[in-house]
């Protein structure tokens, strides 16, 4: 027994090291001079380690970071939001055609979302949204209901119901439930969305370059791309940006995640 | 204050029939208890009087209103759920004032009422604590405050003790009957436990397979049950049944068991006579069988013979589990009781306490 631990934990530590051997790359590469980053001495350490690569970087990409932010925090919060009422009003009411609603919600996410581009830019073209921030958040709300509504929907699922039928009894409507009983209980499933979604609008790279066609509406992972030049790639300062890139989605999982473990319900039933 | 009244009502969950065809009234500031064992559909009548399922077929009353059709909301009820069901989110006060928050009660008037209720439960110096900083009897005290500071027509409770041990069962059971004599409203009652509901209701609905059996007061039910169920289900240890048939012997009647032969009372001999040779179930409860050492005095003692299979001490009495033939029975007699595993012992039979029920059908013969 003790020795099957043993290799299990040899084998997750393995694992482990491989999975992160490329942000190890991206991080020294990062440190290097423009001189120093080729593949040849990619494995070698920094003969004189700087951040400048990584100064230059934020230079060039800092405005389409910003996009990013804009993008990323309304999309999040307004998917959410409705996913979280879809997911009240599909856990807890049942009413005419909700069975058929649900699976038909679910279905957008088996959509893939290469087939329905050429109509989407279409359709933000005759709104005035196409190349905007504005439309990339609708885009990105409309593709977020579905699984926000099904994160929402299981959560809401193991809220006991006799909270919902106490409050009815006690003479809340539809909405007064969600506000005051489903609501404030939502939080760890706001944590989880909120990760999820914030995750998938931050990286997401196909949207972004299909409907932002100027430098400066592209959010960073568009930008990121941009960054390579046609003659020469800067390796250094693309790691930098890389890295500069992917830093808010881990501050996410580091200040959110704990909201994943909080017991919010303790103390709703028996004890 | 209001009268309650199930008129012909039937609940189906797709073809599954919960509750069938209930008629029922309970009247103003009665404590009935709905009993039965479980699936027996004494907790869907409970929530269809809350309105919190809708009923196939038929009508409820809430006083004179027809409530059939309104919202639970408005139907001037408030009820305590199993699981207590607190806002875990809120504090004991705000879990109290709630319902009166959704109703726009003034402000001062909130106040003054959570402070009532609490200060009748006792739960004063809990107000700012949450749900889960609370005991499980704490929690269920809590959960009546919000029920009465509604002060609502009638008060539903289900099965509010079954989440707490067995010492402070037996005393929120006495302190539920302190408060229902002090309010004076309308409890309906579910629970599945005989004991509670025995001691508990003014009145008493046994349920069972959706089917109301019987609905009577605590004793009466005890005494005259009216189908071999209700007879079954009240009492513990249960009533003793034995197949038998009734046949004639000189000019009054017995009970044969096949094991043994018992006499009918003269009293009973008229009403037990058209069932001469038919199928029957004889019914006589623990507590009527006595080891004759300690027997009081019997107007119709009738003597058996029989084996002792089990002895249980219980303390203030003693549970002796018998045989005879192949008919087993429970007598509950005195602790004295000298009857050792294995001896053979007479016991005697109080026959002005016994039942008797149609095999075919499983009504009492009266």
């Amino acid at each position: 027994m003790k020795i099957g631990r043993i290799w299990i934990y040899i084998a997750l530590l393995v694992l482990t090291l491989f999975y992160l051997l490329p942000v190890y790359i991206l991080l020294l590469t990062g440190l290097k001079s423009f001189a120093e980053a080729d593949l040849t001495r990619m494995w070698n350490w920094p003969t004189q380690p700087s951040l400048a690569a990584f100064a230059k970087a934020w230079d060039k990409l800092s405005p389409n970071f910003m996009n990013s932010v804009y993008l990323v925090i309304p999309a999040t919060l307004i998917s959410s939001f409705i996913g979280s009422i879809n997911g009240y009003v599909l856990a807890r009411w049942r009413f005419r055609g909700s069975e058929i609603l649900f699976p038909a919600i679910l279905f957008g996410m088996f959509i893939p979302y290469q087939s329905i581009l050429i109509p989407l830019v279409r359709f933000l073209q005759s709104i005035g949204l196409y190349g905007s921030i504005p439309g990339l958040i609708l885009v990105h709300v409309v593709y977020g209901i579905p699984i926000t509504s099904l994160i929402f929907r299981n959560y809401y699922a193991s809220i006991p119901g006799e909270l919902v039928e106490a409050a009815k009894i006690d003479g809340a409507s539809l909405l007064g439930i969600y506000r005051w009983v489903m609501l404030p209980l939502s939080q760890p499933g706001f944590a989880v969305v909120a990760i999820w979604q914030f995750t998938q609008i931050w990286n997401d790279f196909l949207f972004a370059v299909t409907v932002t066609n100027k430098p400066a509406q592209q959010p960073i992972t568009v930008a990121l791309q941009n960054l390579a030049g046609s003659q020469i790639i800067e390796w250094n300062v693309q790691m930098a940006g890389a890295l500069l890139a992917a830093m808010p989605t881990l501050l996410v999982y580091i200040f959110l995640g704990r909201f994943f473990l909080r017991g919010l319900l303790a103390g709703a039933l028996k004890g | 204050m209001a009268s309650v009244a199930f008129e012909n009502v039937t609940k189906q969950f797709g073809n599954v029939v919960a509750v069938k065809d209930l008629t029922l009234y309970i009247p103003d500031g009665e404590f009935l208890v709905l009993v039965g064992p479980s699936g027996c559909g004494k907790t869907t009548t409970l929530r269809l009087l809350a309105g919190l399922e809708e009923v196939t077929r038929g009508r409820i009353y809430i006083g004179d209103r027809d409530v059939t059709e309104i919202p639970p909301k408005d139907r001037n009820i408030a009820m305590v759920f199993q699981s207590y069901a607190l806002y875990p989110h809120m504090n004991v006060y705000d879990n109290i004032a709630f319902g009166l928050r959704m109703r726009k009660v003034p402000k001062a008037e909130i106040e003054r009422r959570v402070r009532e209720a609490s200060r009748m439960l006792e739960i004063e110096h809990l107000l700012d604590r949450k749900p889960r900083q609370l005991s499980g009897g704490q929690r269920q005290r809590v959960a009546v405050a919000r029920a009465i500071v509604r002060d609502p027509a009638v008060f539903l409770f289900d099965e509010p003790l079954s989440n707490l041990d067995a010492k402070l069962r037996v005393q929120t059971r006495a302190e539920l009957i302190k408060l229902h004599q002090r309010l004076g409203t309308t409890f309906v009652y579910v629970t599945h436990d005989q004991v509670e509901a025995m001691t508990m209701g003014t009145r008493i609905a046994v349920m069972k397979d959706g089917v109301l059996q019987q609905v009577d007061t605590p004793q009466n039910l005890y005494e005259r049950p009216e189908n071999l169920f209700v007879a079954g289900f009240i009492g513990s240890p249960p009533m003793n049944f034995f197949e038998a048939r009734v046949v004639p012997e000189g000019d009054g009647l017995c009970v044969d068991t096949g094991a043994f032969r018992v006499p009918v009372p003269p009293d009973r001999v008229a009403v037990y006579r058209p069932h001469v040779g038919r199928r029957v179930v004889f019914g006589l409860r623990p507590e009527h069988i006595y080891d004759p050492e300690y027997a009081p005095p019997l107007n119709h003692p009738a003597e058996v013979l029989a084996r002792v299979d089990v002895r249980e001490l219980m303390g203030s009495e003693v549970h002796l589990h018998l045989v005879a033939d192949r008919q087993t029975f429970v007598a509950r007699v005195d602790p004295r009781s000298r009857a050792l595993v294995g001896n053979t012992i007479r016991v005697l039979f109080d026959m002005d306490r016994m039942h008797l029920f149609d095999a075919e059908t499983e009504r009492a013969i009266r």
